[in-house]
């Protein structure tokens, strides 16, 4: 173990070898530690339960489950995610820092504490099974309760962590002690600041928030209480082979669903009682019907009110490829639809293709579906009347730069559901020298219903009114602006018109107008709003592909009413290129150092050189609505297969 | 007291107090490590370190955030977001240069030539004109006056850019005369007006000084008795060959870095050597500062800190952080934001920097400086009072008061702090040196330079 050994010497050198040697004797698996511990308490042979869920109450307002989550954190801290992370230069840069060494130390002090290599110890405290529930505050009490239990691989290790929590208590020297040893009904166990007992049953570790809860769950552990004996304290149960097992007891509903409805591969699922939890609060659920930012509104209103109304909200937490999936399910009743007034939401053609763009070097690229002219008319009944002020100055702002079209009357009901939003990087090729700081382009599209594709004229006349209104501020000042030159240009038969600034006349201190030229086109139904010429183009080309072939392009995943997804390599190019400003705005509006400003860049450059996407989608399926986060790294070039040597 | 040099021994002795002292007026103070090192070197050795020290990597990176902060800051929606990280660009490199009479004499001249980004709103030529300053600030003033007659933040502060030979504006000339070279009584108004006709023309053309032929009065004009000056850079060089400049820009060095109220012998004495040296600043900064008049007694800790020196002269003693963009607001409180001087006079300093609401923000920023977690990134008060953090109270006050104010305290304020610091609201460990630091600052004492 050369990391282990390494990190040994630091701390030797930290701390002095006589101080460690000293700490050794309070560590009870050293042969000191076992002379100077405190004396185990004897092993009770028992039936090991065969399934820890069986130990969650009925009474449960949360329950969480894992399996696997223990070999999955010992992946991280010694397999393919460690290979990842050592190759990063964020993490070459870190390893000549004092923070290293302290790692180090800090590490080798908890091998040494836990007496097992940290990633066996992540796996034994995560266990091959872990579950948890949080249940109602018992009376009197003002806190919520909790009980917890993990399967370690071996009797051995969860024992083992016991004694080094306790010999670590023991150890401290902090006033009042963080803890204290006491005993359970003959089970060693850690008491932390008197709200968390944790012992070790078998190969279980398990953890309640008062003692009597504790003295109930290790009972349940132990199979009920059948003692088979416990005549055989350090010898044949050590490894925990001899236990026998229980018969399986019931499991409580509410974990029972959960299984029922998660995936098999998940690694972990929780769920919220959420009609138990309102009966536990004084006021009950205190979320407003009505929500004051409009935005919010449209984004979440259906949510909310599903997540409300559901009985039970469930989560799981699964691995696909080099990612997560992090997925919510809120239920919804098919026989019993959303409100009316909530017909903004589209679930109707939810599954209607939902199309996506993704032009060269996309940062980031959404849809939603919404149903604009429906969300305005029934605004009032989602949004507060705070949120009133802004569809006033919206119907106005509108109806000027749209030559007094009426934002509600004419250009939202012409409007089909999606709509889309992309970011890129841009290249700037030709512009020499490009801007210092270098912005990505976005661009707003949205598609016109059948019929409706005249409106684009309104459109185009807005982005030229929203010129002029930018050219008339610039003839204001006229030292620091730079006014747009119009444009109307012709691409693949594709009107483009819009506004940008020529090199050679931007003003000294307004190199940044480089990266805006707001721009506009219209593809058949599809109107495209653009800061940028060069993300127009692509866009228009993406287009054109669909109409020559429907099937061309990306779609979002059946059923999704909001997609998001932010690629990774993209974004790690523009941090690259703006590593400077990132560097500067840590240093200056931060006050990092200057080194730290340059790590935190590296390592945001190394972690987007990482990630492939991560992706926010809302998805509806029959009987629920799903929130899906998902998060998925590059994928890792095989390792070189070593050239087998010849011989037998 | 003349300007005679400070023979060591004869005159008095050259140790911490006066290395101190020196390394107050010619940067922000010093560390108590820096100032041995001075003591170590001897005088002469430190004088000629002030105008050979290379600032550092830190501070030429603070540098390069200012360039790269100004080329985004540009007009006027814009200065409220980007004028915080220019002054915290220049703030943070007068924190981390290790050449700090650079950044001190471009601070004087940025209150000489007293320009705002108010009027001129482009971060980039502010940022410029502070390159300007700092790079030639220690070299022939008429050199320094011509660049900044070109340069493009003047050109607009003073309508340089509008003054044509159908028109011409009459602002940049006035102030050459009376706040920039000679000062009121020196000059007349028909001298305003012909060097003004010798300005038309001088504008800008993409950000950058041009002179433009067609509003260029090409005629001969008549300028503080000389006759035939045709151009702007002729009307610099007879401003500043007038007897009257070296006493106006002598008066102006004493009052930045020896006194307040300097005597007519004193400024008679720089302006002499002024013009031995043809108005080298550098040069005559260095007899300055190493001359009987720089070291006599009455003059130190006689001069009140501007805001910008007070605090960044704390910030370099205890190797502190900021969040600099936020640290330029701060200052502006106490009266000194940079970029942006009240007026076109600068800042009036001495006791013009002292008022019930300046005060007030200085015992704000005391408070932070000591406490930290604000803008100023927290201080490690463990590592610099070391083991006097355990001590008693006097050993405490001792310590910090070395390191804040190089020891210099009144010897009743070091009685009260001693009590405060032994008595139970002095508190302990670290949080004991935080409060006693507040108390330092925030003496009369350390108002002084």
């Amino acid at each position: 173990m050369i990391l282990g050994t390494r990190a040994r010497s630091i701390v030797v050198r930290l701390a002095g070898a006589a101080a460690v040697a000293g700490a050794l004797s309070f560590f009870p698996w050293t042969a000191a530690g076992r002379a100077a511990g405190p004396t185990a308490s004897p092993r009770a042979a028992f039936t090991e339960l065969q399934d820890l869920g069986v130990l969650l109450p009925a009474d449960a307002l949360l329950i969480a489950e894992a399996r696997g989550l223990g070999p999955a954190a010992r992946e991280l801290v010694t397999g393919a995610m460690k290979r990842r992370m050592i190759a990063l230069p964020a993490w070459k840069q870190f390893k000549k820092s004092p923070p290293y060494a302290q790692l180090l130390a800090g590490m080798t002090f908890v091998e040494l504490t836990a007496g097992m290599p940290v990633g066996d110890l992540l796996a034994t405290l995560l266990g091959e099974q872990l579950v948890v529930a949080v249940l109602p505050a018992a009376e009197g009490a003002a806190e919520p309760g909790l009980v917890a239990a993990a399967r370690a691989a071996d009797a051995d290790h969860a024992e083992q962590l016991i004694r080094a929590a306790r010999a670590l208590i023991a150890m401290s020297k902090e006033e009042p002690k963080p803890g204290r040893a006491d005993t359970v009904d003959g089970i060693d166990v850690v008491v932390l600041r008197d709200r968390l007992w944790i012992g070790a049953v078998g190969r279980d570790l398990i953890a309640a928030s008062s003692a009597a809860r504790f003295r109930d769950l290790a009972r349940q552990a132990q199979g009920g209480g059948a003692d088979r004996g416990g005549a055989d304290r350090d010898g044949a149960d050590r490894d925990g082979a001899d236990h026998g097992t229980a018969a399986p007891a019931a499991l409580s509903p509410l974990l029972a669903s959960t299984r029922a409805r998660s995936p098999q591969d998940a690694l972990l699922t929780a769920a919220l009682d959420v009609k138990r939890l309102a009966a536990t609060l004084p006021s009950g659920l205190a979320i407003p019907d009505l929500q004051d930012n409009a935005g919010g509104a449209l984004l979440t209103g259906d949510l909310i009110r599903l997540a409300k109304n559901a009985d039970v909200l469930r989560a799981s937490l699964r691995s696909e490829g080099d990612g997560l999936v992090l997925d919510l399910a809120v239920p919804r009743d098919p026989a019993a639809p959303l409100p009316a007034a909530f017909r903004c939401f589209a679930h109707a053609e939810a599954m209607d293709p939902l199309p996506l763009l993704r032009p060269p070097e996309t940062l980031l690229t959404s849809v939603m579906r919404r149903d604009w002219a429906a969300f305005w008319s029934d605004h009032g009944e989602l949004c507060s009347a705070a949120a009133e002020a802004g569809f006033v100055e919206a119907k106005t702002g509108f109806g000027v730069l749209f030559g007094g079209k009426s934002l509600p009357d004419d250009l939202l009901p012409a409007l089909d559901q999606p709509f889309l939003f992309v970011l890129a990087r841009q290249s700037f090729a030709g512009i020499a020298p490009p801007p210092e700081v270098r912005y990505p382009a976005g661009a707003l599209v949205w598609r016109t219903k059948p019929g409706q594709a005249g409106i684009g004229a309104a459109f185009e006349s807005a982005v030229l009114g929203g010129i002029a209104l930018a050219n008339f501020d610039a003839a204001e000042k006229q030292k620091t602006k730079t006014p747009y030159q119009l444009f109307i240009e012709d691409h693949r038969g594709v009107r483009v018109l819009g506004g940008r600034v020529a090199p050679e006349a931007v003003a000294v201190a307004d190199r940044g107008a480089l990266n805006v030229a707001p721009c506009f086109a219209q593809v058949d139904d599809w109107l495209i709003a653009a800061s940028s010429r060069e993300l127009l183009t692509q866009l228009i080309d993406e287009l054109l592909e669909r109409r020559r072939d429907p099937a061309h392009g990306e779609f979002a995943p059946a059923g999704a009413l909001t997609f998001i997804e932010v690629a990774g390599a993209a974004g790690a190019r523009l941090v690259a290129e703006d590593r400077a400003a990132f560097i500067s705005n840590g240093v200056l509006n931060e006050g990092k150092t200057q080194e730290a400003a340059e790590f935190e860049t590296g390592a945001l450059l190394d972690l987007l050189g990482q990630l492939d996407r991560a992706r926010l989608m809302t998805r509806l399926e029959r009987d629920a609505l799903h929130v899906e986060l998902s998060l998925c790294l590059i994928e890792q070039p095989k390792p070189a297969a070593t050239p087998r040597e010849g011989g037998p | 007291m003349n300007l005679a040099p400070y023979v060591v021994g004869r005159d008095g002795a050259f140790g911490p107090a006066q290395a101190a002292y020196l390394l107050r007026r010619a940067g922000f103070g010093a560390t108590p490590a820096e100032r041995e090192q001075a003591v170590r070197g001897g005088l002469e050795a430190t004088v000629a370190a002030q105008f050979t020290l290379d600032e550092g990597r830190l501070a030429t990176q603070f540098a390069a955030s200012g360039v790269q902060v100004a080329e985004q800051c540009s007009g006027a929606e814009k200065l409220g977001e980007e004028l915080p990280p220019l002054q915290g660009a220049w703030l943070g490199r007068m924190v981390a240069t290790r050449a700090p009479l650079a950044e001190k004499l471009a601070l004087f001249w940025h209150g000489h030539f007293a320009t705002s980004i108010d009027k001129v709103q482009l971060g980039v030529a502010m940022w410029q004109q502070y390159e300007l300053l700092r790079a030639q600030g220690g070299g022939r003033f008429a050199t320094l006056v011509d660049a900044v007659a070109r340069d493009p933040a003047m050109l607009h502060w003073l309508d340089g850019n509008s003054n044509e030979k159908t028109a011409p504006n009459e602002n940049f000339a006035r102030e050459l005369f009376e706040l920039f070279t000679l000062g009121i009584g020196h000059y007349s108004e028909h001298d305003i007006r012909e060097a003004a006709r010798c300005f038309t023309g001088w504008h800008l053309k993409a950000g950058r000084y041009w002179r433009n032929e067609r509003a260029h009065d090409p005629g001969r004009k008549r300028v503080l008795g000389r006759d035939g000056l045709e151009d702007g850079t002729e009307v610099v060089a007879v401003a500043v060959e007038q007897p009257a400049c070296a006493s106006f820009v002598a008066g102006k060095l004493l009052r930045a870095f020896v006194t307040d109220s300097p005597d007519a012998a004193a400024i008679e004495e720089v302006a002499g050597a002024l013009r031995e040296e043809q108005l080298d600043i550098g040069a005559t900064l260095r007899r300055l500062f190493a001359s009987r008049l720089f070291f006599a007694p009455p003059h130190r800790r006689a001069r009140i800190g501007g805001p910008v020196e007070w605090a960044v002269g704390l910030l370099r003693r205890v190797g502190g952080r900021a969040k600099w963009s936020a640290l330029g607001g701060a200052l502006a409180e106490m009266g000194q934001s940079l970029f942006q001087p009240p007026n076109v006079k600068g800042w009036d300093g001495g006791r013009a920097w002292i008022s019930s609401r300046t005060l007030l923000a200085r015992g704000r920023f005391a408070a932070e400086f000591a406490y930290g977690g604000g803008f100023v990134v927290a201080v490690d008060w463990e590592r610099i009072a070391g083991d006097a953090i355990a001590g008693d109270g006097g050993a405490l006050v001792a310590t910090l008061a070395d390191v804040l104010l190089d020891g210099q305290i009144e010897a009743s304020t070091r009685a009260r702090l001693v009590a405060f610091a032994d008595s139970a609201d002095g508190g302990s460990g670290a949080e004991r040196a935080m409060r006693v630091a507040q108390l330092l600052v925030s003496a009369p004492e350390a108002l002084l330079q």
